[in-house]
């Protein structure tokens, strides 16, 4: 799904071919393309439901028995079956499919064996603080890859170009979580410059965000570089040179449209490394989200919240490829027209 | 855009830069790094003549010397035993989650990418659903299936690369089946089983190898992430995450404990991925 | 005509090329002196490899990485003092290109931005350079948008401005290409290759513009080309290249007509289009006339289907005798390498029906793999690219004993290692290749060696008919000269018949026997050689022939009493000594 946009071949295929004297595709082709693209991911987004369902319900037994049948909590059979029937559980794995799913289309997510609270109520709560950390860390990672990018391909000076085109391999290699235990022994306990108890809520979230970008930062900028070196190596960017064209002609008119494609093809991978991100950056520095929610949830095995979570971070992926799918032909005008296969 | 000083020369470089190999001199560091990890991982022993499990109490948090060149932890044990005994879980689970996923994911990417038809459709749907859930959230999905612990981390961590090696074994496959000499192969005589074995594996799998070798660095570092988390091995083995994981209590006073070893885990995994680069130069 | 527009003087340029771990610099033109006159065309001619382009790069300023100018000068006299190029400062070399030089660039398919439409690209110029007054806002640059559109013959330029290059053909693009390069007209312009990626008879226009233009504006034109019957067409002086170094210079009738150096007259010898020879006569009926070796009947293929279908063959007839060479002419998109993919039992197509002897091709359906594999004993293809026809990572022994492999004994296959080498060397010395080259890979292979290798693989298991899909495009006239006669004489030896897929007119004259002149996927007209070349039905095919490059005053003329086939090839392979 996330490959389904691609760079069209340059050129050729349909020069003077085929394609020279047939009509352009009528809009309608365009709206059918579209429609049939949102079926597509309506199709993923069930069959990921499918997968995560049967992924957490395959457990020998099943949640309950896992959850409460532990010696220590010494309940007997007769109210483990009670506890079943009360979540469904003793019914056929397809009708828990079903009755499963039926609360996702309508907004039930279940229950916590752990809390016995609402799934949904813990997650809204959760959201509004892993979407902080995660839009401030994203908006940091494109800052640092944009600026990474653009001094490693159009940067003065050799040296230069290669020490920026050594980072970001860099830091894909180092383990997030200790990138936030290093941040937080320099600039708090080094450093003294943001207080471990009682910074306030804007200092509190600059190393977390620090911490999230990085992961972000180092494929964008990865993908970026690779871009604008395809495309500086393409003939057009040599005719506009013969044309008088400056760097900076270049860079704006010829190589950042062309560069942006490639780069929005990997947003969703990118998601998923802000799932990751949160997942580690709010154990490490003992915030509260989704992604906490999420650690605590596989702690002790509260499968309806990591059932929720799964399956709401699928969508959002989905949803995200669908976008830039849908959004690239603004960006190429060559993905306007069905091209022949 | 003051910094980015745009001069053309940079701009006339670009084009060739895209394609210029990296120097070989990192590949030999790379190489050695590598090799110094698999005999800490096979040989602990000849490296460390102290105990990983066992500490010296009167020895506790005590920062690096010549006795102990990493230093110490809260319980007296030496961290650089710890770190070299820890090799052994950390890479044979990274060498498990690569398998798992070259194994599986490779025998759907083949197949789908050489017999085509509906085949290649089922097999790449399930893959785009598999590509759908996060990696961590994927991994942690299959750990509340299989239970904690270093094997079933690894195997997790396996399970979610599944669907890249799928993806990119079936793209080889269909480039290797599109090319002239298939053409050429079939075109003569040969049968399908002829044509797999002659042209299309051995032309498609190069790229496969250097990703299983890109993803062995990336399997050391999702399992240390597993371990950090706490669904990894069990304390007090030492693993590389956990050992990070268990030194978090003590970052204020002995900055030893988290730092060492994750340059530790850092310079193996970008010695694993200087590795895969250099294969896929190779087999390019 | 007092002094040059543009005076080289000892030019050098080298590359840094790696080497193992380090780099060497490798010279790529050496001692390389021209003169431009104002309003003349100058054409640079050369092989590949023979450093004609980087001459051209150099002039304007755009070496690739890592190339440098080691000497001499590179003299552009604009009024006042010459400048130096090559020891300009950059800036000021930017400053010149696209106001007083500009290129026309060799492969119109990706030298436009794919994300701009076609009137932002024939601006830039106007953009970059704005300190001429005339075009500083937007309207004005519009309009002359539209204008320069209009004058390089585009049909409703308004239109065209707005449009995107992938919704242009490749002569329309080659019109904006050139459209921008006129906007600030120029004193010189380098037109690298500027029709080698284009159909003949869009060539001869896109040629035929440059001239006109440079009529109107008075400038000079540096025509890069491979091709040696362009230059002697369009240019007022030639200038040949080899291996870096200039060969010989003049004006174009002296340096044809009169080649002062042995490598010219080769050149010359193997151009197809100057050649002096006359269609393949018609042969006598005999006995087999009555059935032809290869017959296709009815033959259609669609790709697509319902509203999307698109019809690439359209119902195409055509027979070959046992022994001869049929040629299939046509531009891009006329459905010739469909139709040839076919009869070599590649792909099935919609309808018709293909005929080998008593054999259907068709028979058995299907995709290569699944079809009935007795029938590629009998037809086999050779198509345009070796280098991608063979297997990088198999060496050559194995790339031509493969086919063998392929069969059992009792189908003429070898599975004995040693009969393997046998018939492998004898394969090689069969294409006249020296056996060394068994034991190494396609990449260390020159393209005409790796041409033969593609021919002796087909010809391993002894086919009857061979197609040659575009099988000599791709090589330096010589090679290609030289292929050709390898293909002949196997033909003589073998009794092969040959489905020859080509879209130049001038090979076709030379080796074959019968043509199909395609347009569109339809048979405009089909017949002996030597009715179709030299007294040409349809229209189109006319157009073809008249495509052909070579002056007047170079063309054979059909009073030229021509010396025999035999007599030629003699001639030839003198020179070929001479030269080597």
């Amino acid at each position: 799904m996330s490959i389904a946009v691609r760079r069209p071949q340059q050129g050729g295929q349909q020069a003077g071919g085929p394609a020279g004297r047939r009509p352009a595709a009528p809009r309608s082709g365009t709206r059918a393309r579209a429609l049939r693209r949102i079926g597509q991911a309506a199709l993923v987004v069930a069959a990921t439901f499918v997968l995560a369902f049967l992924l957490l319900h395959a457990l020998p037994g099943d949640a309950i028995v896992a959850r409460y049948a532990s010696p220590e909590l010494g309940l007997s059979p007769e109210q483990l079956a009670d506890l079943r029937a009360a979540y469904g559980a003793d019914q056929p794995v397809w009708v828990q499919l079903g009755l499963s799913a039926w609360g996702f289309l309508t907004g039930d997510l279940g229950t916590s064996l752990q809390t016995g609270a609402e799934v949904s109520t813990l997650i809204a709560a959760a959201l509004p603080p892993t979407l902080a950390l995660a839009g401030l860390g994203f908006l940091l990672a494109a800052v640092l890859a944009v600026g990474i990018a653009a001094l490693a391909t159009f940067g003065r000076w050799e040296p230069l170009r290669r020490a920026f085109r050594s980072l970001p391999p860099l830091f894909v290699s180092i383990p997030v979580f200790w990138i936030g235990i290093v941040l937080l022994q320099v600039v708090s306990f080094r450093l003294g410059l943001i207080p471990v108890i009682g910074a306030n809520a804007a200092e509190q979230l600059v190393l977390p965000v620090v911490t999230i970008a990085i992961p972000i930062a180092a494929p964008l900028a990865q993908v970026l570089i690779r871009a604008i070196d395809d495309t500086l190596a393409e003939p057009y960017v040599a005719v506009a040179r013969s044309r008088g064209a400056s760097a900076g002609w270049l860079l704006q008119r010829e190589v950042a449209r062309n560069a942006l494609l490639p780069t929005l093809t990997i947003a969703g991978v990118l998601f998923g490394e802000l799932i990751a991100g949160a997942v580690v950056t709010e154990t490490v520095f003992a915030r509260s989200g989704l992604g906490r929610l999420t650690a605590d949830a596989v702690a002790t095995r509260d499968i309806p919240v990591l059932q929720a979570v799964v399956v709401i971070s699928a969508v959002a992926f989905v949803v995200i490829n669908l976008v830039v799918d849908l959004v690239a032909p603004a960006i190429d005008p060559r993905l306007r027209k069905e091209v022949r296969a | 855009m003051s910094a980015l000083t745009l001069l053309p020369a940079g701009a006339a470089e670009a084009p060739a830069r895209a394609a210029r190999p990296k120097p070989r001199a990192t590949l030999v560091v790379a190489v050695l790094v590598l090799a110094v990890a698999l005999a800490w991982a096979f040989l602990p022993w000849l490296f460390t003549s102290q105990d990983p499990i066992a500490g010296v109490a009167a020895e506790a948090l005590q920062a690096p010397s010549a006795a102990h060149p990493f230093g110490t932890d809260a319980t007296g044990r030496d961290l650089l035993a710890r770190v070299i005994f820890g090799a052994g879980n950390s890479l044979a689970g990274a060498a498990i989650a690569v398998l798992v996923g070259l194994v599986v994911g490779t025998a759907l990417g083949v197949l789908a990418g050489s017999v085509g038809g509906l085949v290649e459709d089922a097999v790449m749907r399930v893959v785009d659903v598999l590509l759908a859930i996060p990696g961590l959230l994927l991994a942690l999905s299959v750990i509340v299936l299989l239970g904690f612990g270093v094997t079933n981390a690894a195997i997790a961590v396996g399970v979610t690369s599944i669907a890249v090696f799928a993806r990119l074994s079936r793209s080889q496959v269909v480039r290797v089946r599109r090319s002239d000499y298939v053409e050429a192969a079939f075109g003569s005589g040969g049968t399908f089983l002829a044509v797999l074995g002659r042209h299309v594996l051995p032309n498609s799998l190069g790229a496969v190898l250097a990703l299983a070798a890109l993803q062995f660095g990336s399997a050391i570092l999702a399992i240390s992430t597993l371990g950090f988390l706490g669904y990894g091995a069990p304390p007090p083995t030492p693993e590389w995450g956990l050992l990070i994981a268990e030194s978090r209590d003590y970052v204020a006073t002995s900055w030893w404990l988290t730092t060492l070893p994750g340059v530790v885990v850092a310079a193996v995994v970008l010695a694993a991925n200087r590795v895969a680069a250099a294969i896929r130069e190779a087999t390019a | 005509m007092t002094e040059p527009l543009l005076r080289v003087d000892g030019l050098a340029v080298s590359y840094r090329t790696r080497q193992g771990s380090g780099h060497v610099r490798r010279t790529a033109v050496e001692g390389v002196s021209l003169e431009l006159g104002r309003g003349e065309v100058l054409a640079l001619v050369g092989e590949s490899g023979s450093g004609k382009t980087t001459i051209g790069q150099s002039i304007i300023g755009l070496l690739p990485e890592g190339g440098r100018v080691e000497a001499g000068s590179i003299e552009l006299h604009l009024a006042g003092r010459p400048v130096d190029l090559a020891k300009l400062p950059a800036r000021a070399v930017q400053e010149l290109r696209g106001r007083r030089i500009a290129l026309v660039p060799q492969d119109p398919g990706s030298s436009l931005n794919p994300v701009q439409t076609i009137g932002a690209s024939v601006a830039a110029p106007l953009r970059i350079h704005r300190e001429d007054a005339r075009w500083r806002d937007r309207d004005s640059i519009r309009r002359r948008v539209v204008e320069l559109l209009d004058r390089v013959g585009l049909d409703d330029p308004e239109r065209r401005a707005g449009q995107y290059p992938h919704e242009l053909s490749g002569g329309m693009r080659q019109r904006a290409l050139i459209a921008a390069a006129i906007a600030l007209e120029p004193d010189l312009i380098v037109a690298d290759e500027p029709t080698s990626a284009l159909d003949v008879t869009v060539q001869r226009r896109i040629l035929d513009l440059l001239d006109e233009l440079r009529g109107e504006l008075g400038s000079s034109v540096l025509l890069i080309t491979h091709d040696l019957a362009v230059a002697a067409e369009r240019a007022d002086r030639i200038a040949v290249l080899r291996q870096g170094a200039l060969e010989e210079a003049g004006p174009a009738r002296e340096v044809l007509r009169a080649p002062a150096t042995a490598y010219t007259r080769t050149l010359l010898a193997d151009a197809p289009a100057l050649q002096d020879v006359a269609p393949r006569p018609a042969r006598a009926a005999g006995p087999n006339a009555a059935a032809p070796l290869v017959r296709v009947e009815g033959l259609v293929h669609e790709y697509g289907h319902g509203r999307d279908a698109f019809r690439a063959v359209d119902d195409v007839a055509f027979a070959i005798e046992r022994g001869t060479t049929h040629a299939l002419v046509g531009e891009s998109g006329s459905g010739k390498t469909t139709i040839g993919r076919a009869v070599a039992a590649l792909h099935a197509p919609t309808a018709g029906s293909i005929r080998i002897g008593d054999r259907d091709v068709l028979a058995a359906g299907g995709s290569p793999w699944r079809r009935d594999r007795s029938i590629r004993r009998l037809v086999q293809l050779v198509s345009q690219n070796p280098y991608a026809s063979l297997d990088p990572r198999r060496t050559i022994a194995q790339a031509i004993g493969e086919p063998l492999r392929n069969w059992g004994p009792a189908e003429g296959g070898v599975r004995d290692r040693a009969a393997l080498a046998r018939r492998v060397a004898t394969a090689l010395d069969q294409v006249a290749l020296p056996a060394d080259v068994a034991h190494r890979l396609p990449r260390e292979l020159s393209g005409g060696q790796r041409q033969r290798v593609a021919i002796a693989r087909a010809l391993i298991i002894e086919p009857e008919v061979v197609v040659l899909d575009e099988a000599v495009s791709a090589l330096d006239v010589t090679v290609q000269s030289q292929i050709l006669e390898l293909l002949e004489s196997l033909q003589r030896d073998l009794g092969l018949t040959y489905l020859f897929i080509t879209h130049d007119l001038a090979v076709v004259r030379r080796i074959a026997d019968s043509v199909t002149v395609l347009r569109r996927g339809a048979a405009v007209e089909t017949g002996a050689a030597e009715r179709v070349l030299l007294a040409p039905e349809h229209e189109y095919t006319r157009a073809l022939l008249d495509a052909v490059p070579a002056p007047e005053w170079l063309r054979p003329t059909p009073a030229d009493d021509r010396r025999s086939v035999d007599d030629r090839r003699a001639a030839h392979d003198d020179l070929r000594l001479e030269v080597a």
